[in-house]
């Protein structure tokens, strides 16, 4: 197998970003839809996430000499991603506690260029852990909306239907992209 | 799926991404974590209330997220050099403390009691987690060595930090409606704020 083939299972299934960076999890867990609006909510997000990555990543490399600047520059692409995403009908309204629902995507997409950013080296190696970073939180997108629709129609008493059995189902899933390397 | 969310539910929603990585390295970190959480948490209440005109506008609102960022982002630089030893556990997820939804849940609530009563909870849940993380991932609590091999080695991973916040907000659910104290809670603080929350 190939260096290349090689470094992109290798930032999906051992250094997956959602699983193993718990980037991204709460936008996840919120966000998901029915499973057939997921396919094309997920690529929204997914692109808007995207341009904050490549943005993230051309500013980085040049404003290498002022690092104590990006915070402030990555939070400017999230907002403006934010914004991307709501051009796709998405976060709309009011979450809970007096909370925007637009605010969830926030903490996910900086939390996305603060690991990418920590991840490159400035070569073509990068375009591949960004491939890999977008196709996990996209797929992971799709089987967290295919699961909450599973637990929404099963005849499971009320307080199964909660978050929690969201995390013990993404514990499992962990597990199995790490490759139980804890055993 | 979201709708009807209990407390417990909400709390760990609210302040999910420092419950799953605040304490991998341990219950010192979760503590450093927690306290922070909730002093930038105050920082920003003060400040809303101050000037509640402005930041119900959109363009306050982003001024006071990026004000949270700021703060974190502040004591991020600050803390390692108070904390010379701990200085590895300050990474980037520490600035992310800033973004973090609790720190900006129910800012029109005026009632100190319910805003005490937030932060206990979802320090009670860090401490959980973070203790059982720490005990059964690396036998230890607060680096005192209890058992020469972990007896779980799963908790110190991310599938247990999954696996332990599931467990441990389960059983917080049942506590909390078997006492009802939810509520109790949410009839004080919209008797004191007139707010209906939901």
């Amino acid at each position: 197998m190939s260096k290349i083939i090689l470094l992109f299972w290798d930032q999906l299934l051992n250094n997956n970003t959602v699983l193993i960076s718990f980037t991204a999890v709460l936008l996840i867990i919120v966000e998901t839809p029915k499973l057939r609006a997921a396919f094309k909510d997920g690529l929204v997000i997914t692109g808007a996430m995207a341009f904050s990555t490549v943005s993230a990543w051309i500013f980085s490399y040049y404003l290498s000499s002022a690092a104590f600047l990006l915070p402030a520059i990555y939070f400017l692409n999230s907002l403006i991603a934010v914004k991307l995403i709501k051009t796709g009908n998405l976060l709309q309204g009011n979450w809970i506690a007096g909370i925007k629902r637009e605010f969830i995507a926030l903490p996910a997409l900086l939390s996305l260029q603060f690991n990418i950013i920590e991840r490159t080296n400035y070569n073509y190696q990068d375009l591949i852990i960004l491939a890999a970073a977008l196709t996990t939180i996209y797929l992971i997108f799709i089987v967290i909306a295919a699961i909450k629709e599973q637990l929404d129609l099963k005849e499971s008493k009320k307080i199964f239907h909660k978050e929690y059995t969201l995390f013990l189902v993404l514990a499992f899933l962990s597990a199995v992209m790490s490759g139980f390397d804890f055993l | 799926m979201n709708n009807n969310l209990s407390l417990v539910n909400k709390i760990s929603l609210l302040g999910l991404l420092a419950l799953l990585t605040g304490t991998g390295n341990g219950v010192f970190f979760a503590l450093i974590f927690t306290l922070t959480l909730s002093f930038s948490a105050a920082v920003i209440k003060i400040i809303y209330l101050q000037f509640e005109d402005f930041f119900q506008k959109k363009t306050g609102e982003i001024i006071l997220w990026g004000t949270g960022l700021g703060i974190s982002y502040f004591l991020y630089a600050l803390l390692p050099q108070i904390f010379k030893s701990q200085v590895e556990y300050f990474n980037y997820y520490f600035i992310l403390i800033g973004v973090t939804p609790l720190l900006y849940a129910e800012l029109k609530n005026r009632s100190l009691v319910n805003f005490i009563i937030n932060h206990t909870l979802f320090f009670d849940l860090m401490l959980a987690v973070s203790l059982l993380r720490e005990l059964l991932g690396q036998g230890s609590i607060l680096n005192y060595q209890i058992f020469t091999e972990p007896p779980l080695s799963l908790a110190a991973n991310p599938p247990g930090a999954f696996l332990i916040l599931g467990l441990v907000a389960f059983i917080y659910e049942i506590i909390i409606n078997k006492f009802k104290l939810e509520k109790r809670t949410a009839n004080d603080a919209e008797l004191e704020s007139g707010v209906k929350y939901e």
